[in-house]
C-alpha cells in the first residue's frame, strides 16, 4: 500500500512532521491503527535497524528514524487505546550500574512501545535490585538490561544473580543487550537473550509476553 | 633485543611514540584511527586484517621480514575495546594484549587504578593529549561544530533532537585530564577545564604514567597484567576477572 511505503520511507529519512501527516491521513482514510504501526512505522524502523547493523547508517540517522516513529505513535496511541487494543505485556529497562549510556536503550523502549510492550524504564546506572523490585511490583515479565562498556557488563551478572536472590528468577525473562554483549556473555551469566539490535530485541520481547 | 610489532589506536598516538623511541627493544608501529570502537565489529575486521598482511609478510607498513629481521610478537595497544579484540589470532606470530577495558588504564598506569577510579565516578569523561588531538572530545566549539554539521545533514529539528540524545555527555558529572611528566600540554589542561565549565562537570587532573604501557613495549608480559597468545590461537573472552584468554 502506496500511503504504508511512504510512511515507512519518511520515517527512514527521518521526517517526522510528513510521517505525522501522512499517519492522519492513513487513519483517515480508513486504515487501522494497528497495521498503520506496523506496516508502515515499524516496517520503517525494522529497515532501519537492518542497515545500522551492517553500518551503512549510524546513530545519528537511527535517532532521527526514532523521533519519526515517536511523531507517529503519538497520533496512533490515542486510536490504540481507544480500540482496547490490550498491552501485550511488560518490560521494565534501563541501562545497569555503572553505566550512563541510554541511546541504545532508548532506541528499545521505543521498539518495544511499538510492539505493545508497557515499557517501565528505570534510566541509567540501575542498580540489580531496582530492577527485581519494579519488575516484581508491576508484574513485568521481562527485565531488559543495557550496557555500553565491557567496565559495566559484569553488573548483568549481578541483575540475574538478584533475581534468584528474591526467589523470582523463574517468573522473569532476563534479556541483555548492548554493544560489547554477546550471545556467550548472555549464556555465562545465566541471562535468557541476548539481541544484537533494538528491533530484534522487540521481536523476541513480544514473543516472551505471547508465550 | 625483541622486535616487535605494534598495533596502537590513534588514541594512543603520542604515548606510544614516545615508548617506541625510548624502548631497548625494536618497536614496529602501525596505528589506526580512533574511533572504530564505536562498530566493534569494523575495528576486529580491521585489525584481523592488518594482523593477516604481517604474517603473509604483505604489510607495506612493516619492516619487510627477513632472516633476522622477523618479529618476535605482535603487541596490541589496545584493550578490549568493546570486545572487538575477541577473536583476533595470528598464524604466524604470538599476540601480546594488555588486560584491560580500553585505552584508560594504559593512560593512568594500571587497570586497577582505572577500576578504582571508575567505581568511585563512573560518570566521567577522560581526556589527554592523544584523545584530544585524534578523537572527538566533548568540548564547546565542537558541539557547535557538530549541531552545524547535523542541521545541515538533517534540519534544525532533528539537529536539536540528537545532541540531546547522542550526548551522554548531559550524563555525566565530570571530566579528568589523565597528566604525564613526559608530556607537558598546559593547553590540552586548559581546554579540558573549558569544557568542564561549558558542560557544568567537575574537573579532576589525575596524575598517569608509563607503566603498564612500558611493561607491553619491554617484553614485561607477566600473566597477570597480559594475555600471550600463542600464534594459531585466538583471543577469547573470559567472565572470571582476567578479561581474556587464548583458546584455539
Amino acid at each position: 500500500m502506496s500511503i504504508l511505503n511512504d510512511i515507512s520511507g519518511f520515517l527512514q529519512q527521518g521526517r517526522a512532521k510528513n510521517v505525522k501527516e501522512l499517519v492522519q491521513k492513513a487513519l483517515d482514510e480508513g486504515l487501522s491503527a494497528s497495521q498503520i504501526l506496523d506496516e508502515g512505522l515499524l516496517a520503517g524502523m525494522s529497515i532501519i535497524g537492518v542497515k545500522f547493523k551492517n553500518n551503512e547508517v549510524y546513530v545519528p540517522e537511527v535517532l532521527i528514524a526514532a523521533r519519526a516513529m515517536n511523531a507517529g505513535m503519538e497520533i496512533l496511541k490515542p486510536v490504540l487505546v481507544s480500540s482496547n487494543t490490550q498491552s501485550k505485556g511488560k518490560a521494565v529497562l534501563g541501562t545497569v550500574k555503572g553505566d550512563l549510556h541510554d541511546i541504545g536503550k532508548n532506541l528499545v523502549k521505543i521498539m518495544f512501545e511499538g510492539k505493545g510492550i508497557d515499557v517501565i524504564d528505570l534510566g541509567v546506572d540501575v542498580a540489580p535490585e531496582k530492577f527485581i523490585e519494579t519488575a516484581v511490583s508491576e508484574n513485568a515479565q521481562i527485565i531488559a538490561c543495557s550496557a555500553l562498556l565491557t567496565t559495566t557488563m559484569n553488573a548483568m551478572r549481578d541483575v540475574v544473580e538478584a533475581a534468584e536472590q528474591k526467589g523470582v528468577r523463574d517468573k522473569l525473562k532476563i534479556m541483555v543487550g548492548g554493544a560489547p554483549v554477546t550471545d556467550a556473555f548472555c549464556k555465562s551469566i545465566g541471562a535468557d537473550y541476548y539481541t544484537s539490535d533494538a528491533a530484534s530485541a522487540s521481536d523476541v520481547a513480544l514473543q516472551i509476553c505471547q508465550a | 633485543m625483541l622486535r616487535l610489532k605494534l598495533l596502537a589506536c590513534k588514541a594512543l598516538y603520542r604515548e606510544c611514540s614516545l615508548l617506541s623511541v625510548k624502548s631497548k627493544n625494536y618497536i614496529d608501529a602501525t596505528y589506526l584511527q580512533q574511533g572504530l570502537h564505536d562498530t566493534p565489529s569494523l575495528l576486529h575486521d580491521a585489525l584481523q586484517a592488518e594482523i593477516d598482511r604481517i604474517d603473509e609478510g604483505k604489510d607495506l607498513y612493516s619492516c619487510k621480514p627477513r632472516f633476522d629481521k622477523d618479529f618476535d610478537a605482535i603487541i596490541l595497544g589496545y584493550g578490549l575495546c568493546s570486545n572487538a579484540i575477541v577473536g583476533l589470532s595470528s598464524k604466524k606470530y604470538d599476540i601480546v594484549v594488555p588486560r584491560c577495558d580500553d585505552c584508560i588504564a594504559l593512560f593512568l598506569g594500571s587497570y586497577e587504578k582505572y577500576r578504582k577510579y571508575f567505581d568511585a565516578h563512573s560518570g566521567t569523561y577522560w581526556y589527554n593529549p592523544s584523545w584530544i588531538e585524534n578523537a572527538y572530545t566533548p568540548s564547546k566549539e565542537n558541539d557547535e561544530a557538530l549541531i552545524k554539521e547535523y542541521t545541515e545533514k538533517y534540519g534544525e529539528d532533528n539537529a536539536k533532537y540528537i545532541m540531546e540524545m547522542e550526548h551522554t555527555t548531559k550524563n555525566y558529572s565530570r571530566c579528568a585530564y589523565v597528566e604525564w611528566d613526559e608530556l607537558n600540554f598546559p593547553e590540552y589542561i586548559a581546554y579540558t577545564k573549558d569544557a568542564a565549565d561549558y558542560f557544568g562537570w567537575e574537573f579532576d587532573l589525575v596524575g598517569g604514567n608509563s607503566a603498564f604501557l612500558s611493561d607491553l613495549f619491554e617484553g614485561n608480559w607477566r600473566e597477570e597484567h597480559f594475555l600471550v597468545v600463542p600464534a594459531g590461537k585466538k583471543i577469547a573472552p573470559e567472565y572470571t576477572g582476567k578479561l581474556i584468554e587464548a583458546e584455539e
